[in-house]
C-alpha cells in the first residue's frame, strides 16, 4: 500500500487553500487514514472528500499577501478617504454634483431612447410578421403605408404567407351610451384573427368570439371607464351615430404604451360598409405573418406579381415592400403612416447629447480627483517610505474612487427619479421608471460607473503609486500632466461651445419656422368637423346663420384642413406626360376657402358664387402646380381630368400663391383644388380678434341647431398646426437645457483647474511679485492661457457644429441658413465663460502677500 | 469568544481526549468514538471540534513525533487542562443532579 499515493490535484489542492499553522496536522491526518485504508480506490475517493470536507472557513488562508491586517488598512483608507473628503469639501461636493447630475441626465435620455428603440418590441404575438406598403417606383424613399384591402386575402396564394391581418380607421363615429355621447375618433376595423397575430392583454372577453358578430365592438379599458365606469362593460350596448347598435364583445389592453397601435376601440372588418376594399384604393394596412424560413424578396417579387396581375400597367407605379413590424417606429417615414412615427435621427441627437454630457462630466471627475491626489504626493511618498507596496497604494486610491463614484450615481439616480415627470412633461412620451429595473439598462449603468471610477481613480492609482519616494517627496510631479489636464478641459470646452452653437442653429430654425410665412394667416380660425351629411346640403344656410356673429369674419366648407390632412389622388393635367407626372395632392376646398385662409391669388380668379359652374368644374392650382405642369404663361383655361371625381374635367381658372399645406419638413408640391360639396367634411371659420368665449357658444348654438344629435366639437386650427414642429421643439427643449448643462459643467472644470494650478504656481507667484510683478501682470498670465484654451475650444467646436447643424436642416424642406453670429457668439460667450469662472481664483492668488506663498511649505 | 456552554458533540469529544490521554489527536479521536459509541464522523468534523475546545480553553495542543504512517508528519496531540476537567465535571455533575429529580414513577416502566 505505501506505493499508492494520494490524488496529487486533491493534495495541492488542500495545500493551496489551507492556512499554513494548520496544514501538518490536517495533511497528516488525511494521510493517515488515507493509507491504512486498503481498497485503494476507496481510499483516494474518501482522501478526496475529506479535503473537500476540510475546506471550511476556519482552515482557509485569509489572505495570500503577507499582510496581516488589510482588513484594518481598508478601514484606514476608507478614514482617510473620508477625511480627504471633508477636507477639501468645496470641490468634493462639486466633483460629485457635477457627476450625479450628469449622470441624471444620461439616465433620463437613456429611459426615452430605451423606449424609443423597443418600440413595438412585444406588439407582434408570433414571430415573423411584416407589414406591406406600396413605395413609389421613381423614388424608393417614398410611398404609402396603407394598401389596397385586395391584397391581404390574395396573398394567401403564397407558399411562404401564413396570414394575414388587415386594419383600417373607422372614420371618428359617435358613440353613445345613455346621456355620454362623445366622438370616437381613434377605431379600427380589423380582421378577425387580430389577436391571433397580435399581442394584446384580454381584461374581458373571449378573444375567439370577439369578432364573430358584424354587430360589436372591442373596447380598450379607457374608453370602457368614460362609457361605462367601474362596471364591467362586456354585453352592454353602444349606440353608433344615433342609429345604429352594436354589443361590447370585449376589452383588451395594450400590453405596452410604446406602440404605434394607439386605438381605443377595433370594429369587425365586416362591419366596414365602405367601398374601400377595391384593387385602386389605398385604405388598409394590412400585416402578413410568414414562414420562419422565408425569403423576403421572394415574397415582395410576388406580391408584385399579383399586383401585376389586378392592377393596370399604367396605374401600377409601386412595389409592395415588407417592413418588419419593430422597424415601423424608426425606420419608415412614408405617406399615411398609422402613427406619428419616431426618427432615428432623433435618437442618435439624444444619444450624442447624452455621451457628451457625460464626457465633460467624467472629465470634470477625472480631473478634480487627479488633481487633489497631486496635492497628495507627500502622503503617498511617506506611505512608500513606511513601506507601503505599490499593490496597497493602487488599492487605497482605487477605493476612494469607488466610493465617490457610487456617492455620485446614487445621487444621480435620485435626481433622475425626481426629475422625471418634467422629463416627461418636455418630451411629451409616457416614460415609466419602471424600465430603469430593466437587466441591460443596470449592466450597462454599472459597467459605465465602473469605467469612470478606474479611469478617475487609475491616475494617481497606478501612475502615482509607480514613482520613485524621494521625487514625491520633494513634490514634483512633472510638468507634461498640466499639459495633459488642459487637454481635457480643452476637450470639455470644445463640447460645451458644440453645444451652444447647436443651440443657436436649433432655436434658429425653429424661430425661422414659427416667423416664416405660411401662405395663410394661421391665427383666429376655429375648425369644427361635419358629423351629418345633411349639414352639407344646407351649406349656405350654415354659412349664413354663424356669418351673423359679428365676429365670424368668414366661413368655409372644405374636404380637409391644411397641416398634412390633403389627400393624394390621380389627377391628368391636359399635355402632361403620364410617366412625367409630379406628385401631386388635391384639396376640396369651396368659393370661401381663399378668402378664410387669406391666400394670395396671383392670377386669373378665386372661385365665386357668381360662376354657379364653379362647384362642379373649375379648378385653382397652386403656384407650384402651374409651374411643374409645364404649362408656361397659358395657365388660365388649362384643362385637368379628375378621374376620382366622376371622371370630370375642371377648368383652371386661378392660380394661387403657394403656401405650405404641409409641415416646413416637406416641400410645396403641386396642389389641386376643386370644389365637390358631397366630400365637404370640416368647417373653418375666422373669426376677428375681437373674438371671446360668449362668440364659441354662440357658434355651438348655432352649430347645434344643424347637428343637434351630435356633440358640439371645436379646435384651434393655430394649435392643429402647432403640433406638427412638437418634435422639433422637444428636440430644441432638449439641446437648450444640455448645452446649459454642458457649459455649467464645463465651468466647474475651469474652476477647479485654476484652482489647482493657483496652489500649485502659488510659491512663483510669490516670488514674481517680491521681484517688482504687479497683480495685473499675474492675473493676466493665468487668464492668458485660459483664454486660449477657450479660444481653441470653441474654435474647434465651431468646426463640428458646423457639420452637424449642416446635416441636421437637412430634414427641412424650408431651413434658415447658418448664420456667422452663431458661431461668433458662441467663440465669445466661451471665452467670457472661461474668463469669469478663472477671474477669482487668479486674482486671490494674485493678491496673497507674497510672504505668505514663499513661506509656506506647499 | 463563544460561551462556555458545552455541546453535546464537543462533551464527547473532550472526553475522548481524557480517554485517549496522552495520545489524543484527530484520527485517534475519531477512531475512539465510533468504537466506543458507535458514530460516524467526518475527521474534519473532528478537528472542528477539537479546535473550538481549544478556543474555548477546554485542550490545549501540541505538536507529537513524526511518524511513518502520516508521510512524516506530525501529530497535534491534545490534552485535558484543568477548565476542560472542570466543565466535564460540571457538566456530569449537572446531568446526575438533574436525573435525580425525576420521580421514581416517571421511570417504572411496566413492560405490557
Amino acid at each position: 500500500m505505501r506505493e499508492q499515493s494520494p490524488p496529487r490535484w486533491a493534495d495541492r489542492f488542500l495545500q493551496w487553500y489551507c492556512k499554513p499553522e494548520l496544514l501538518e496536522t490536517i495533511q497528516g491526518d488525511v494521510y493517515e487514514l488515507f493509507y491504512r485504508e486498503k481498497d485503494s480506490s476507496k481510499a483516494r475517493r474518501k482522501f478526496i472528500w475529506n479535503v473537500l470536507r476540510f475546506f471550511r472557513w476556519k482552515n482557509i488562508k485569509r489572505t495570500r499577501s503577507s499582510s496581516p491586517n488589510r482588513f484594518d488598512m481598508l478601514q484606514h483608507y476608507f478614514k482617510l478617504g473620508f477625511r480627504n473628503l471633508l477636507n477639501n469639501r468645496n470641490h468634493a461636493i462639486i466633483n460629485v454634483t457635477g457627476l450625479a447630475v450628469a449622470i441624471a441626465a444620461v439616465i433620463l435620455i437613456a429611459l426615452y431612447v430605451q423606449y424609443e428603440l423597443t418600440y413595438d418590441s412585444k406588439l407582434a404575438k408570433v414571430p415573423n410578421v411584416y407589414r406591406v406598403v406600396n413605395i413609389n417606383k421613381d423614388d424608393n424613399t417614398r410611398g404609402l403605408a396603407k394598401i389596397t384591402g385586395m391584397l391581404g386575402p390574395a396573398s394567401s396564394e403564397i407558399r411562404s404567407v401564413k396570414s394575414f391581418v388587415r386594419i383600417t380607421w373607422a372614420a371618428s363615429p359617435m358613440f353613445g351610451v345613455n346621456d355620454i355621447k362623445a366622438f370616437e375618433p381613434n377605431g379600427l376595423y380589423a380582421d378577425a384573427n387580430f389577436l391571433e397575430m397580435f399581442n394584446y392583454r384580454i381584461v374581458e372577453g373571449s378573444p375567439a368570439t370577439m369578432f364573430s358578430s358584424p354587430n360589436s365592438v372591442v373596447l380598450t379599458p379607457n374608453l370602457v371607464k368614460k362609457y361605462f365606469g367601474d362596471e364591467s362593460a362586456l354585453g352592454k350596448t353602444i349606440t353608433i351615430n344615433n342609429h345604429a347598435q352594436v354589443t361590447v364583445s370585449g376589452v383588451i389592453e395594450a400590453v405596452q404604451p410604446n406602440t404605434h397601435f394607439t386605438f381605443t376601440f377595433l370594429f369587425p372588418m365586416e362591419a366596414d360598409k365602405s367601398d374601400w376594399l377595391v384593387w385602386d384604393r389605398q385604405q388598409y394596412y394590412t400585416f402578413l405573418q410568414l414562414d420562419d424560413n422565408a425569403d423576403i424578396a421572394q415574397v415582395e417579387k410576388d406580391l408584385d406579381v399579383i399586383y401585376a396581375k389586378n392592377i393596370p400597367a399604367d396605374k401600377l407605379n409601386y412595389h409592395a415592400r415588407l417592413q418588419p413590424l419593430t422597424s415601423i417606429h424608426l425606420h419608415s417615414a412614408l405617406t399615411r403612416e398609422m402613427g406619428g412615427n419616431g426618427n432615428l435621427k432623433t435618437v442618435y441627437i439624444y444619444i450624442s447629447i447624452a455621451l457628451l454630457v457625460l464626457i465633460i462630466a467624467c472629465i470634470n471627475y477625472i480631473n478634480i480627483f487627479t488633481a487633489k491626489a497631486g496635492e497628495r504626493l507627500k502622503e503617498i511618498g511617506m506611505r512608500k517610505v513606511s513601506g507601503a507596496k505599490r499593490s496597497e497604494l493602487i488599492r487605497q486610491f482605487l477605493s476612494e474612487s469607488f466610493v465617490l463614484t457610487f456617492i455620485a450615481a446614487a445621487a444621480g439616480v435620485a435626481l433622475s427619479l425626481a426629475t422625471l415627470p418634467y422629463f416627461r412633461y418636455a418630451i411629451g412620451i409616457p416614460l415609466s421608471a419602471n424600465n430603469i429595473l430593466d437587466a441591460t439598462f443596470i449592466g450597462l449603468f454599472a459597467a459605465g460607473l465602473f469605467v469612470v471610477a478606474l479611469l478617475a481613480g487609475g491616475y494617481p492609482a497606478f501612475y502615482l503609486s509607480a514613482m520613485k519616494p524621494v521625487a514625491l517627496q520633494r513634490g514634483t510631479s512633472g510638468a507634461t500632466r498640466n499639459r495633459w489636464r488642459e487637454g481635457l478641459v480643452l476637450v470639455q470646452f470644445t463640447i460645451s461651445a458644440f453645444m451652444i452653437t447647436a443651440l443657436f442653429g436649433v432655436s434658429g430654425q425653429i424661430t425661422y419656422m414659427e416667423n416664416k410665412s405660411l401662405g395663410f394667416a394661421k391665427d383666429n380660425i376655429i375648425i369644427l368637423q361635419i358629423r351629418d351629411r345633411a349639414t352639407v346640403k344646407s351649406r349656405q344656410a350654415v354659412i349664413e346663420k354663424l356669418k351673423s356673429n359679428p365676429h365670424v369674419t368668414n366661413v368655409s366648407f372644405s374636404g380637409t384642413t391644411l397641416g398634412g390632412n390633403d389627400w393624394g389622388m390621380p389627377v391628368q393635367p391636359e399635355g402632361v406626360d403620364r410617366d412625367k407626372m409630379p406628385e401631386t395632392r388635391i384639396m376640396v376646398v369651396d368659393e370661401n376657402f381663399v378668402d378664410t385662409y387669406k391666400f394670395k391669388i396671383i392670377e386669373g380668379r378665386n372661385f365665386s358664387s357668381a360662376f354657379p359652374a364653379d362647384s362642379a368644374n373649375s379648378v385653382l392650382v397652386n403656384a407650384t402646380a402651374a409651374r411643374e405642369f409645364g404649362w408656361g404663361n397659358n395657365i388660365l383655361g388649362r384643362r385637368i381630368v379628375i378621374p376620382a371625381a366622376n371622371n370630370k374635367t375642371a377648368v383652371v381658372v386661378g392660380v394661387v400663391d403657394d403656401f405650405h399645406f404641409r409641415s416646413l419638413h416637406s416641400e410645396i408640391i403641386p396642389l389641386v383644388m376643386f370644389m365637390q360639396p358631397s366630400w365637404d367634411g370640416s368647417v373653418s371659420i375666422r373669426l376677428d380678434g375681437q373674438a371671446n368665449k360668449e362668440t364659441i357658444d354662440d357658434i355651438a348654438d348655432i352649430w347645434q341647431t344643424f347637428e343637434p344629435q351630435f356633440p358640439f366639437a371645436y379646435g384651434y386650427f393655430d394649435q392643429a398646426l402647432d403640433r406638427l414642429y412638437q418634435a422639433d421643439r422637444n428636440t430644441s427643449r432638449l439641446v437648450t437645457w444640455s448645452g446649459v448643462l454642458a457649459v455649467i459643467l464645463a465651468c466647474i472644470g475651469l474652476f477647479s483647474l485654476t484652482a489647482y494650478q493657483a496652489t500649485r504656481r502659488s510659491r512663483e507667484f510669490g516670488i514674481r511679485k517680491v521681484l517688482g510683478a504687479s497683480v495685473e501682470s499675474i492675473v493676466a498670465i493665468q487668464l492668458k492661457a485660459y483664454t486660449i484654451v477657450a479660444i481653441v475650444g470653441s474654435l474647434t467646436a465651431c468646426v463640428f457644429a458646423w457639420y452637424i447643424i449642416e446635416k441636421w436642416l437637412t430634414g427641412f424642406a424650408y431651413r434658415t441658413s447658418i448664420q456667422p453670429s452663431w458661431f461668433l457668439l458662441s467663440i465669445v460667450l466661451s471665452v467670457f465663460v472661461a474668463m469669469a469662472t478663472s477671474i477669482y481664483q487668479s486674482l486671490r492668488s494674485a493678491m496673497v502677500n507674497p510672504v505668505q506663498s514663499i513661506k509656506s511649505n506647499q | 469568544m463563544k460561551g462556555n456552554y458545552l455541546g453535546e458533540l464537543e462533551e464527547l469529544v473532550l472526553l475522548t481526549v481524557g480517554i485517549l490521554h496522552p495520545n489524543a489527536y484527530g484520527v485517534a479521536v475519531m477512531d475512539e468514538i465510533q468504537r466506543q459509541v458507535n458514530r460516524e464522523l467526518n475527521i474534519s468534523a473532528v478537528h472542528a471540534v477539537l479546535t473550538r475546545l481549544e478556543e474555548k480553553g477546554y485542550v490545549k495542543s501540541g505538536m507529537g513525533e513524526p511518524s511513518q504512517e502520516r508521510g512524516g508528519r506530525r501529530k497535534r496531540i491534545f490534552t485535558l487542562t484543568a477548565a476542560g476537567k472542570r466543565a466535564l465535571e460540571e457538566a456530569n455533575e449537572m446531568r446526575t443532579q438533574l436525573f435525580s429529580q425525576i420521580p421514581k414513577v416517571a421511570l417504572q416502566f411496566r413492560i405490557a
